[in-house]
Order: structure tokens, then sequence, then C-alpha cells
């Protein structure tokens, strides 16, 4: 069993990227590893996603409410990126923890793996 | 010793990390280290593709990756469900079929694990 923390970067949609990072994300978890995310950059929009959206393919992010039940140890979300794209914690469909680039720097520390995604 | 597993997500066709990735492979087994996996996920499943449609004076570096693995003997799986959506329903020799699970649970034995 690893700490693993997976970090995203893409917006939801864009590409497969997002989609294939979350999927990821689960089934490290699902194998009973300790995984973390880290949203960043554009992928910070991935937690703002509502059914308004109108998401021309399915929408994966439905699924960050199983976190808890598949133990993902913690999320975290890049304060500057939030602020960037003018997210508050208020319109995030899940509850993060933000990190400052700064703080990211000694987060990624703190695990055995860090996947790009 | 240290044992590794590869990720490979990278473009195969539009990057190196084909050429990235045999590169360390033969450096690590060289300096005495282990491969556990090499993973192919996103768009780097495109290298399982089979019977590519290359140019004749263009290397296939999917077929001297799946020989490289080979004579090391490791194992060079790529991802189902990203196959599938990419439209690569068979695979050419070398590539064996797996879930990302299976990457998972390989990783627990890795000691590290590289990232293409």
């Amino acid at each position: 069993m690893k700490r693993i923390l997976l970090v995203t970067e893409t917006s939801a949609f864009a590409s497969a990227k997002a989609r294939e990072g979350h999927d990821l994300l689960l089934a490290l978890a699902a194998v009973e590893h300790q995984v973390s995310v880290l949203y960043r950059g554009a992928g910070v929009t991935q937690l703002a996603i509502t059914a308004a959206s109108g998401a021309p393919v399915k929408d994966f992010t439905k699924s960050q409410k199983l976190f808890t039940l598949y133990d993902i140890d913690a999320v975290y979300a890049c304060t500057e990126s939030l602020a960037f794209y003018h997210l508050t914690a208020d319109v995030l469909n899940i509850t993060v923890d933000t990190v400052t680039v700064a703080q990211q720097q000694q987060l990624l520390s703190q695990f055995d793996e860090v996947i790009l995604c | 010793m240290t044992t590794f597993a590869i990720l490979i997500k990278a473009d195969c066709y539009a990057a190196t990390p084909l050429v990235d990735c045999q590169r360390f492979i033969q450096a690590s087994i060289q300096l005495g280290h282990r491969i556990d996996q090499v993973f192919l996920y996103g768009n780097a499943v495109l290298s399982a593709m089979p019977e590519p449609d290359l140019p004749a004076d263009e290397p296939d570096e999917a077929a001297k990756l799946a020989k490289v693995c080979l004579e090391a003997n490791i194992p060079l799986l790529y991802c189902a469900t990203a196959a599938e959506k990419r439209g690569v329903l068979n695979a050419r020799a070398g590539y064996t079929l797996a879930g990302l699970a299976e990457f998972g649970m390989r990783l627990a034995s890795a000691d590290k694990l590289i990232q293409f």
C-alpha cells in the first residue's frame, strides 16, 4: 500500500484526461492505496460542474461524492487556481482543503508517489 | 536494487515516451534494477494498435518497446477501457490487456513509479 497523490490539471470535458484521472483515482483507492487528490490549474473547474453546465459527455464529476465511500484520504484544491477561475467554496460540489502553491511544494513531499493526470 | 513501475500516459506518436521508456528500462537493467510493469494509459494505449501503417522511413517504437519488454520479461500492459474508447480492440504482439485495478495492485510491490 502506498500513499499516492493524484494531481489533475485539466478541465472536466475538454479532453479525456480529467475523466481518466478520476477513474485512476478511484481504481487506486479501490485496491487499498491511500490516495489523495489535488485539483490545480484548469482542474479546479472539475469541482464546480453542475447539471446546468450542459456537459456534452457523461458527467463523471457526480461521482466525486463517492470519495468518502472510497476512503479517499484528502481532497486538495489550489488556492491560486480557485481565485483565477473565481470559484469560492460555496459553488464547489464537494468540500476541499485549499492549498497555496507554496504549500503544495510541502504537500508533494508527503507522498510515496505523485501521478500527474 | 530498486523495483520500478512505469506508467505511460503521453501521446506515443506525437511525443517520445516510447523511446524514453526504452532507454529508462535498458539503463535500469544495466544498473541492476528491476521493472515490475509498464502500463499504458490515456493516449499511450494507441501504441498497442495492431499493424500501424507507418511511413517506411519511420521507426516503429511501439514494436521496439514490446521487444525490450519481452527480452527483459516485463509485463507490457494497456488499459482496456482507454483502448476501447480509442478504437483499439485488438493489440499487437507483446501487449497485454489489463485493468486499472491490476495496475494498482502491481504498484503495491514497486518501490517507485516513473511516469512518461
